[in-house]
Protein backbone atom coordinates (compact mmCIF):
# COMPACT_ATOMS: atom_id res chain seq x y z
CA UNK A 1 0.00 0.00 0.00
CA UNK A 2 1.45 3.28 -1.22
CA UNK A 3 2.28 5.70 1.93
CA UNK A 4 0.08 8.75 2.33
CA UNK A 5 1.88 11.42 0.89
CA UNK A 6 3.47 10.04 -1.43
CA UNK A 7 0.65 8.21 -3.19
CA UNK A 8 -0.21 9.31 -7.25
CA UNK A 9 -3.73 8.81 -8.70
CA UNK A 10 -4.20 8.26 -12.54
CA UNK A 11 -7.01 10.07 -14.55
CA UNK A 12 -9.11 6.71 -16.24
CA UNK A 13 -9.95 8.98 -18.98
CA UNK A 14 -6.65 10.36 -20.17
CA UNK A 15 -4.06 8.71 -17.98
CA UNK A 16 -3.32 12.37 -16.35
CA UNK A 17 -1.03 11.98 -13.22
CA UNK A 18 -1.96 13.82 -9.76
CA UNK A 19 1.11 13.41 -7.47
CA UNK A 20 0.59 14.33 -3.58
CA UNK A 21 4.35 15.39 -3.62
CA UNK A 22 3.43 17.97 -5.93
CA UNK A 23 0.09 18.67 -5.62
CA UNK A 24 -0.98 20.87 -8.68
CA UNK A 25 -0.12 24.62 -7.85
CA UNK A 26 -1.54 26.01 -11.10
CA UNK A 27 -4.45 24.75 -9.89
CA UNK A 28 -4.25 26.57 -6.43
CA UNK A 29 -3.43 22.89 -5.15
CA UNK A 30 -0.08 22.90 -2.51
CA UNK A 31 2.35 20.06 -3.48
CA UNK A 32 1.91 17.74 -0.54
CA UNK A 33 -1.39 17.66 -0.37
CA UNK A 34 -3.17 14.79 0.16
CA UNK A 35 -5.69 13.28 -2.48
CA UNK A 36 -8.75 13.01 0.42
CA UNK A 37 -8.37 16.87 0.65
CA UNK A 38 -8.17 17.54 -2.87
CA UNK A 39 -11.13 19.59 -3.28
CA UNK A 40 -14.16 17.00 -4.48
CA UNK A 41 -15.34 19.37 -7.44
CA UNK A 42 -11.62 19.33 -8.53
CA UNK A 43 -11.69 17.98 -12.21
CA UNK A 44 -8.63 16.99 -14.36
CA UNK A 45 -7.03 19.50 -15.97
CA UNK A 46 -6.30 17.86 -19.23
CA UNK A 47 -9.50 16.33 -19.82
CA UNK A 48 -11.98 17.39 -17.45
CA UNK A 49 -12.84 13.80 -15.87
CA UNK A 50 -13.82 14.42 -11.92
CA UNK A 51 -12.59 13.32 -8.80
CA UNK A 52 -13.72 10.46 -8.72
CA UNK A 53 -12.25 8.91 -11.84
CA UNK A 54 -8.92 8.69 -10.83
CA UNK A 55 -7.35 5.91 -9.38
CA UNK A 56 -4.55 4.79 -6.61
CA UNK A 57 -1.29 3.89 -8.90
CA UNK A 58 -0.86 0.72 -7.07
CA UNK A 59 2.08 -0.03 -8.91
CA UNK A 60 3.74 3.58 -7.92
CA UNK B 1 -41.39 39.37 -27.36
CA UNK B 2 -39.60 41.14 -24.33
CA UNK B 3 -38.78 39.44 -21.03
CA UNK B 4 -41.38 41.41 -19.43
CA UNK B 5 -44.03 39.75 -21.24
CA UNK B 6 -43.09 36.43 -19.95
CA UNK B 7 -44.74 35.05 -17.31
CA UNK B 8 -42.89 33.22 -14.91
CA UNK B 9 -43.02 32.12 -11.09
CA UNK B 10 -42.66 33.99 -7.91
CA UNK B 11 -39.26 33.22 -6.96
CA UNK B 12 -37.97 34.01 -10.70
CA UNK B 13 -36.29 37.85 -10.80
CA UNK B 14 -37.68 39.51 -13.88
CA UNK B 15 -34.20 40.87 -15.29
CA UNK B 16 -33.24 36.70 -15.62
CA UNK B 17 -36.17 35.48 -17.99
CA UNK B 18 -34.92 34.93 -21.23
CA UNK B 19 -36.68 34.33 -24.45
CA UNK B 20 -35.20 31.13 -25.57
CA UNK B 21 -36.51 27.75 -26.54
CA UNK B 22 -33.44 25.36 -27.06
CA UNK B 23 -35.67 22.99 -29.27
CA UNK B 24 -36.40 26.27 -31.74
CA UNK B 25 -33.97 29.12 -31.64
CA UNK B 26 -32.22 30.33 -34.95
CA UNK B 27 -29.20 28.85 -36.10
CA UNK B 28 -26.69 31.12 -38.20
CA UNK B 29 -25.64 28.82 -40.38
CA UNK B 30 -24.42 25.40 -39.71
CA UNK B 31 -22.65 27.38 -36.12
CA UNK B 32 -25.53 26.43 -33.73
CA UNK B 33 -22.92 26.72 -30.60
CA UNK B 34 -22.19 30.42 -32.06
CA UNK B 35 -25.68 30.71 -32.14
CA UNK B 36 -27.01 29.37 -28.89
CA UNK B 37 -23.78 31.31 -27.73
CA UNK B 38 -25.08 34.88 -28.26
CA UNK B 39 -28.87 34.57 -27.46
CA UNK B 40 -27.86 33.66 -23.67
CA UNK B 41 -25.10 36.26 -23.87
CA UNK B 42 -27.43 38.65 -24.61
CA UNK B 43 -28.24 38.91 -20.41
CA UNK B 44 -25.26 39.53 -18.13
CA UNK B 45 -26.31 37.50 -15.99
CA UNK B 46 -24.91 33.52 -15.43
CA UNK B 47 -28.38 31.79 -14.32
CA UNK B 48 -31.41 32.73 -16.77
CA UNK B 49 -34.87 31.31 -16.53
CA UNK B 50 -37.36 30.72 -19.70
CA UNK B 51 -40.96 30.08 -19.71
CA UNK B 52 -40.35 27.48 -22.40
CA UNK B 53 -40.66 23.81 -22.48
CA UNK B 54 -42.12 23.50 -19.02
CA UNK B 55 -40.29 26.48 -17.66
CA UNK B 56 -36.75 26.10 -16.70
CA UNK B 57 -33.05 27.76 -15.53
CA UNK B 58 -29.98 28.04 -17.79
CA UNK B 59 -26.88 27.85 -16.67
CA UNK B 60 -24.86 30.42 -19.01
CA UNK B 61 -21.37 29.82 -18.11
CA UNK B 62 -18.68 27.41 -17.32
CA UNK B 63 -18.95 27.89 -13.38
CA UNK B 64 -22.06 27.28 -13.46
CA UNK B 65 -22.07 24.67 -15.96
CA UNK B 66 -19.96 22.80 -13.70
CA UNK B 67 -21.66 23.47 -11.01
CA UNK B 68 -24.67 21.55 -11.86
CA UNK B 69 -23.04 18.99 -12.93
CA UNK B 70 -20.74 18.34 -10.40
CA UNK B 71 -23.32 18.91 -7.45
CA UNK B 72 -25.17 15.41 -7.08
CA UNK B 73 -26.46 16.39 -3.66
CA UNK B 74 -28.55 19.75 -4.99
CA UNK B 75 -28.99 18.53 -8.84
CA UNK B 76 -30.60 14.95 -9.91
CA UNK B 77 -30.48 13.66 -12.72
CA UNK B 78 -33.56 11.97 -12.33
CA UNK B 79 -35.19 13.70 -14.85
CA UNK B 80 -31.94 14.32 -18.12
CA UNK B 81 -34.44 16.85 -20.03
CA UNK B 82 -36.35 19.84 -19.94
CA UNK B 83 -40.07 19.54 -20.77
CA UNK B 84 -42.53 16.64 -20.38
CA UNK B 85 -41.49 13.63 -18.08
CA UNK B 86 -43.04 9.91 -18.64
CA UNK B 87 -41.77 8.29 -15.43
CA UNK B 88 -44.02 5.19 -16.68
CA UNK B 89 -40.68 4.91 -19.12
CA UNK B 90 -37.56 3.16 -17.91
CA UNK B 91 -35.21 5.33 -16.89
CA UNK B 92 -31.61 5.47 -18.83
CA UNK B 93 -29.47 3.87 -16.82
CA UNK B 94 -26.92 4.91 -14.83
CA UNK B 95 -27.74 8.24 -16.36
CA UNK B 96 -30.85 8.95 -14.43
CA UNK B 97 -29.63 7.45 -11.16
CA UNK B 98 -27.92 9.60 -8.41
CA UNK B 99 -25.31 8.50 -6.83
CA UNK B 100 -24.76 5.84 -4.82
CA UNK B 101 -26.87 4.15 -6.95
CA UNK B 102 -25.63 4.70 -10.26
CA UNK B 103 -21.98 3.31 -9.72
CA UNK B 104 -22.50 -0.55 -9.99
CA UNK B 105 -24.06 0.04 -13.42
CA UNK B 106 -21.35 2.42 -14.67
CA UNK B 107 -18.19 0.14 -13.25
CA UNK B 108 -20.17 -2.79 -15.95
CA UNK B 109 -20.01 -0.01 -18.46
CA UNK B 110 -16.63 1.53 -18.00
CA UNK B 111 -14.69 -1.89 -17.82
CA UNK B 112 -16.10 -2.26 -21.19
CA UNK B 113 -14.74 1.12 -22.43
CA UNK B 114 -11.70 1.33 -20.73
CA UNK B 115 -8.45 3.06 -22.22
CA UNK B 116 -7.16 -0.37 -22.48
CA UNK B 117 -9.97 -2.26 -24.09
CA UNK B 118 -10.71 0.52 -26.47
CA UNK B 119 -6.80 0.64 -27.72
CA UNK B 120 -7.78 -2.49 -29.30
CA UNK B 121 -11.05 -0.84 -31.02
CA UNK B 122 -9.01 2.20 -31.71
CA UNK B 123 -7.56 -0.29 -34.07
CA UNK B 124 -10.23 -2.07 -35.94
CA UNK B 125 -11.62 1.71 -35.98
CA UNK B 126 -8.76 2.91 -37.95
CA UNK B 127 -8.86 0.00 -40.43
CA UNK B 128 -12.51 0.80 -40.79
CA UNK B 129 -12.21 4.65 -41.56
CA UNK B 130 -9.94 4.03 -44.41
CA UNK B 131 -11.71 1.25 -46.05
CA UNK B 132 -14.20 3.78 -46.04
CA UNK B 133 -12.22 6.73 -47.52
CA UNK B 134 -10.58 4.90 -49.78
CA UNK B 135 -14.20 3.37 -50.84
CA UNK B 136 -15.29 7.10 -52.46
CA UNK B 137 -12.29 9.53 -52.50
CA UNK B 138 -11.34 9.15 -55.78
CA UNK B 139 -15.35 9.90 -56.27
CA UNK B 140 -14.54 13.45 -55.65
CA UNK B 141 -17.77 13.69 -53.36
CA UNK B 142 -19.65 12.07 -50.78
CA UNK B 143 -22.11 12.88 -48.51
CA UNK B 144 -20.09 12.97 -45.32
CA UNK B 145 -22.88 12.10 -42.56
CA UNK B 146 -24.57 8.58 -44.40
CA UNK B 147 -21.29 7.60 -46.08
CA UNK B 148 -18.81 8.31 -43.23
CA UNK B 149 -19.70 9.83 -40.08
CA UNK B 150 -23.04 7.21 -39.46
CA UNK B 151 -20.88 4.34 -40.20
CA UNK B 152 -17.61 4.32 -38.79
CA UNK B 153 -18.38 5.36 -34.86
CA UNK B 154 -21.71 2.84 -35.32
CA UNK B 155 -19.78 -0.27 -36.88
CA UNK B 156 -17.41 -0.21 -34.07
CA UNK B 157 -20.20 0.26 -31.49
CA UNK B 158 -22.07 -2.61 -33.08
CA UNK B 159 -18.81 -4.70 -32.55
CA UNK B 160 -18.63 -3.69 -29.06
CA UNK B 161 -22.39 -4.86 -28.09
CA UNK B 162 -22.21 -7.76 -30.90
CA UNK B 163 -24.90 -6.43 -32.92
CA UNK B 164 -24.82 -7.61 -36.65
CA UNK B 165 -23.53 -4.76 -39.25
CA UNK B 166 -26.81 -5.45 -41.27
CA UNK B 167 -28.53 -3.92 -38.70
CA UNK B 168 -26.76 -0.69 -38.99
CA UNK B 169 -29.28 1.59 -41.57
CA UNK B 170 -32.26 0.44 -38.82
CA UNK B 171 -31.02 1.75 -36.10
CA UNK B 172 -29.12 4.76 -37.58
CA UNK B 173 -32.77 5.87 -38.33
CA UNK B 174 -34.81 4.78 -35.43
CA UNK B 175 -31.97 6.72 -33.14
CA UNK B 176 -32.65 9.83 -35.52
CA UNK B 177 -36.27 9.69 -35.14
CA UNK B 178 -35.88 8.94 -30.85
CA UNK B 179 -33.46 11.84 -30.82
CA UNK B 180 -34.59 14.39 -33.11
CA UNK B 181 -38.12 13.44 -34.35
CA UNK B 182 -40.49 15.91 -34.92
CA UNK B 183 -43.25 15.29 -32.77
CA UNK B 184 -42.77 14.01 -29.25
CA UNK B 185 -45.42 11.12 -30.01
CA UNK B 186 -42.99 10.39 -32.88
CA UNK B 187 -39.88 10.65 -30.50
CA UNK B 188 -41.68 7.98 -28.31
CA UNK B 189 -42.33 5.76 -30.95
CA UNK B 190 -38.69 5.29 -31.67
CA UNK B 191 -37.56 4.93 -28.33
CA UNK B 192 -39.77 2.11 -27.94
CA UNK B 193 -38.27 0.47 -31.24
CA UNK B 194 -35.21 0.52 -30.10
CA UNK B 195 -36.04 -0.50 -26.45
CA UNK B 196 -37.52 -3.70 -28.06
CA UNK B 197 -34.83 -4.22 -30.30
CA UNK B 198 -32.77 -4.19 -27.47
CA UNK B 199 -34.79 -6.63 -24.88
CA UNK B 200 -35.24 -8.74 -27.95
CA UNK B 201 -31.23 -9.30 -27.85
CA UNK B 202 -31.13 -9.40 -24.09
CA UNK B 203 -33.10 -12.62 -24.61
CA UNK B 204 -30.42 -13.56 -27.39
CA UNK B 205 -27.48 -13.63 -25.37
CA UNK B 206 -29.09 -14.52 -22.08
CA UNK B 207 -29.92 -17.85 -24.41
CA UNK B 208 -26.46 -17.80 -25.46
CA UNK B 209 -24.53 -15.49 -24.00
CA UNK B 210 -21.00 -13.96 -26.12
CA UNK B 211 -18.32 -11.98 -24.78
CA UNK B 212 -19.63 -8.64 -26.39
CA UNK B 213 -21.05 -6.03 -24.04
CA UNK B 214 -24.90 -6.80 -23.98
CA UNK B 215 -23.95 -10.16 -22.81
CA UNK B 216 -21.69 -9.13 -19.69
CA UNK B 217 -24.56 -6.61 -18.66
CA UNK B 218 -27.20 -9.88 -18.75
CA UNK B 219 -25.04 -11.42 -16.93
CA UNK B 220 -23.87 -9.11 -14.60
CA UNK B 221 -25.24 -8.92 -11.05
CA UNK B 222 -25.52 -6.00 -9.03
CA UNK B 223 -25.99 -6.08 -5.30
CA UNK B 224 -26.27 -10.07 -5.84
CA UNK B 225 -28.79 -9.76 -7.66
CA UNK B 226 -28.93 -10.32 -11.74
CA UNK B 227 -30.27 -6.45 -13.70
CA UNK B 228 -33.89 -6.72 -13.41
CA UNK B 229 -35.68 -6.05 -16.83
CA UNK B 230 -36.51 -2.28 -16.08
CA UNK B 231 -33.61 -0.93 -15.45
CA UNK B 232 -32.07 -3.28 -17.94
CA UNK B 233 -33.89 -1.48 -20.60
CA UNK B 234 -32.84 1.74 -19.75
CA UNK B 235 -29.28 0.73 -19.97
CA UNK B 236 -29.73 -0.99 -23.35
CA UNK B 237 -31.81 2.04 -24.62
CA UNK B 238 -28.42 4.53 -22.91
CA UNK B 239 -26.07 1.95 -24.36
CA UNK B 240 -28.21 2.48 -28.16
CA UNK B 241 -28.77 5.97 -27.86
CA UNK B 242 -24.82 7.04 -26.64
CA UNK B 243 -23.28 4.92 -29.31
CA UNK B 244 -25.10 5.34 -32.40
CA UNK B 245 -25.32 9.34 -32.15
CA UNK B 246 -23.07 11.19 -30.80
CA UNK B 247 -19.79 10.87 -32.01
CA UNK B 248 -21.84 10.60 -35.63
CA UNK B 249 -22.77 13.68 -34.77
CA UNK B 250 -19.78 15.56 -33.89
CA UNK B 251 -18.04 14.19 -36.52
CA UNK B 252 -20.39 16.39 -38.79
CA UNK B 253 -19.05 19.61 -37.24
CA UNK B 254 -15.65 18.68 -37.49
CA UNK B 255 -16.07 18.22 -41.28
CA UNK B 256 -18.11 21.29 -41.98
CA UNK B 257 -15.26 23.17 -39.99
CA UNK B 258 -12.45 21.51 -41.72
CA UNK B 259 -14.22 21.97 -44.96
CA UNK B 260 -14.64 25.74 -44.73
CA UNK B 261 -11.44 26.34 -42.73
CA UNK B 262 -8.57 25.55 -45.29
CA UNK B 263 -5.77 27.19 -43.32
CA UNK B 264 -6.31 24.58 -40.50
CA UNK B 265 -7.17 21.99 -42.69
CA UNK B 266 -3.53 22.82 -44.56
CA UNK B 267 -1.74 22.65 -40.61
CA UNK B 268 -3.19 19.54 -39.60
CA UNK B 269 -2.01 18.16 -43.03
CA UNK B 270 1.89 19.51 -42.40
CA UNK B 271 1.92 19.14 -38.73
CA UNK B 272 -0.06 16.21 -38.14
CA UNK B 273 1.71 16.22 -34.35
CA UNK B 274 -0.84 18.74 -34.07
CA UNK B 275 -3.85 16.42 -34.61
CA UNK B 276 -4.15 15.28 -30.69
CA UNK B 277 -4.63 18.76 -29.51
CA UNK B 278 -6.47 19.76 -32.85
CA UNK B 279 -9.19 16.79 -31.76
CA UNK B 280 -9.36 18.44 -28.07
CA UNK B 281 -10.08 22.01 -29.40
CA UNK B 282 -12.68 20.56 -31.98
CA UNK B 283 -14.33 19.01 -29.21
CA UNK B 284 -14.46 22.29 -26.97
CA UNK B 285 -15.99 24.73 -29.76
CA UNK B 286 -18.26 22.25 -31.39
CA UNK B 287 -19.70 21.06 -28.34
CA UNK B 288 -23.04 19.14 -29.19
CA UNK B 289 -25.15 18.30 -25.51
CA UNK B 290 -27.68 19.95 -24.01
CA UNK B 291 -27.81 18.61 -20.25
CA UNK B 292 -30.36 19.25 -17.60
CA UNK B 293 -31.26 18.53 -14.02
CA UNK B 294 -33.63 18.98 -11.61
CA UNK B 295 -33.07 20.70 -8.32
CA UNK B 296 -33.43 18.34 -5.67
CA UNK B 297 -33.24 20.99 -2.80
CA UNK B 298 -33.49 24.86 -2.61
CA UNK B 299 -29.78 26.15 -3.44
CA UNK B 300 -28.22 29.38 -4.21
CA UNK B 301 -26.56 29.63 -7.99
CA UNK B 302 -25.86 32.31 -9.72
CA UNK B 303 -27.30 35.09 -7.51
CA UNK B 304 -30.55 33.67 -7.35
CA UNK B 305 -32.35 30.76 -5.82
CA UNK B 306 -33.53 27.72 -7.46
CA UNK B 307 -36.12 25.47 -5.54
CA UNK B 308 -36.70 22.08 -5.55
CA UNK B 309 -38.46 20.62 -8.27
CA UNK B 310 -37.31 23.51 -10.61
CA UNK B 311 -35.13 22.40 -13.93
CA UNK B 312 -32.48 23.78 -14.88
CA UNK B 313 -30.56 23.05 -18.52
CA UNK B 314 -26.73 22.88 -18.14
CA UNK B 315 -26.00 23.49 -22.29
CA UNK B 316 -22.28 22.32 -22.61
CA UNK B 317 -20.92 24.39 -25.73
CA UNK B 318 -21.27 27.40 -23.00
CA UNK B 319 -19.04 26.24 -20.84
CA UNK B 320 -15.92 25.53 -23.98
CA UNK B 321 -17.45 28.88 -25.47
CA UNK B 322 -16.92 31.11 -22.00
CA UNK B 323 -14.33 33.77 -22.55
CA UNK B 324 -13.09 33.77 -18.67
CA UNK B 325 -12.38 29.99 -19.23
CA UNK B 326 -11.00 30.14 -22.66
CA UNK B 327 -9.66 33.35 -24.33
CA UNK B 328 -11.40 34.43 -27.87
CA UNK B 329 -13.33 31.25 -27.21
CA UNK B 330 -15.34 31.32 -30.67
CA UNK B 331 -11.49 30.73 -32.47
CA UNK B 332 -10.89 27.05 -33.25
CA UNK B 333 -6.58 27.65 -31.96
CA UNK B 334 -5.25 23.97 -32.68
CA UNK B 335 -1.87 25.87 -30.92
CA UNK B 336 -4.44 26.54 -27.69
CA UNK B 337 -3.07 24.98 -23.99
CA UNK B 338 -5.15 22.56 -22.37
CA UNK B 339 -8.15 23.07 -24.58
CA UNK B 340 -9.25 19.16 -23.26
CA UNK B 341 -10.54 20.61 -19.84
CA UNK B 342 -14.34 21.05 -20.80
CA UNK B 343 -17.18 20.13 -20.19
CA UNK B 344 -18.36 18.43 -23.87
CA UNK B 345 -18.47 15.11 -22.05
CA UNK B 346 -20.10 16.48 -19.18
CA UNK B 347 -18.85 16.53 -15.79
CA UNK B 348 -19.31 15.01 -12.06
CA UNK B 349 -20.08 11.38 -11.61
CA UNK B 350 -22.17 10.71 -14.93
CA UNK B 351 -19.30 12.15 -17.54
CA UNK B 352 -19.39 10.13 -20.36
CA UNK B 353 -18.24 6.69 -19.76
CA UNK B 354 -17.55 6.57 -23.48
CA UNK B 355 -15.40 9.63 -24.25
CA UNK B 356 -12.28 7.72 -24.52
CA UNK B 357 -13.52 5.71 -27.73
CA UNK B 358 -15.41 8.59 -28.84
CA UNK B 359 -11.91 10.88 -28.74
CA UNK B 360 -10.25 7.97 -30.23
CA UNK B 361 -12.65 7.91 -33.21
CA UNK B 362 -12.79 11.72 -34.16
CA UNK B 363 -8.90 11.21 -33.92
CA UNK B 364 -8.56 8.70 -36.13
CA UNK B 365 -10.89 10.23 -38.75
CA UNK B 366 -8.61 13.41 -38.73
CA UNK B 367 -5.29 11.49 -39.37
CA UNK B 368 -7.15 9.22 -41.74
CA UNK B 369 -8.56 11.54 -43.68
CA UNK B 370 -6.43 14.58 -44.10
CA UNK B 371 -3.94 11.99 -45.25
CA UNK B 372 -5.98 10.81 -47.98
CA UNK B 373 -8.43 14.27 -49.02
CA UNK B 374 -6.52 17.34 -47.43
CA UNK B 375 -8.24 19.33 -49.83
CA UNK B 376 -12.39 19.47 -49.81
CA UNK B 377 -15.24 21.79 -49.59
CA UNK B 378 -18.89 22.06 -49.27
CA UNK B 379 -20.84 21.44 -52.61
CA UNK B 380 -21.94 24.39 -53.94
CA UNK B 381 -25.64 24.93 -54.00
CA UNK B 382 -26.19 22.73 -51.12
CA UNK B 383 -27.81 24.15 -47.99
CA UNK B 384 -26.96 21.47 -45.02
CA UNK B 385 -28.56 22.60 -41.29
CA UNK B 386 -28.60 21.56 -38.06
CA UNK B 387 -31.18 19.62 -36.46
CA UNK B 388 -31.32 20.13 -32.75
CA UNK B 389 -33.10 18.64 -29.53
CA UNK B 390 -30.95 17.61 -26.48
CA UNK B 391 -27.99 16.59 -29.23
CA UNK B 392 -27.40 18.71 -32.09
CA UNK B 393 -26.51 17.04 -35.39
CA UNK B 394 -25.74 18.21 -39.04
CA UNK B 395 -28.18 16.27 -40.89
CA UNK B 396 -26.71 15.71 -44.55
CA UNK B 397 -23.59 17.45 -45.79
CA UNK B 398 -22.76 17.25 -49.10
CA UNK B 399 -18.75 17.57 -49.64
CA UNK B 400 -16.47 17.77 -52.60
CA UNK B 401 -12.77 17.87 -53.94
CA UNK B 402 -10.88 17.55 -56.80
CA UNK B 403 -10.00 13.79 -57.17
CA UNK B 404 -6.68 14.28 -58.46
CA UNK B 405 -5.49 15.42 -55.48
CA UNK B 406 -6.15 12.80 -53.39
CA UNK B 407 -3.76 10.42 -52.00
Amino acid sequence: MSEAGKRRYLCFYCGTVYDEALGWPDEGIAPGTLWEDVPDDWVCPECAASKADFTLDEDY
Amino acid sequence: MTSAALDHPAHVPADRVIDFDLYDFPVEGLDYQRSMREILQSRPADVLWTPHNGGHWIARTHDTVAKVLADSDHFSSRRIMVGPYDDSRPPLVPLQLDPPHHAPYRALLQAALSPKAVGKLGERARELSIELIDGFKHDGHCEFIGQFAQHLPIAIFMEIVGLPASDRPYLTEVAEAAMRGGTEAERNAAGAKLMAYGMAKVAERRANPGTDLISTIVQAEVDGQPIADFPLTGMILLLLLGGLDTVASTLGFYAQFLATHPEHRRLLVEQPELIPNANEELLRRFAIAILAREVKADVELGGVTLKAGDMIMAPTPMDGLDEHKFADPLTVDFHRVKPGANATFGGGVHRCVGSVLARTELRIFLEEWLKRIPDFAIKPGTNPRVSARSVATITTLELVWDPGSVK
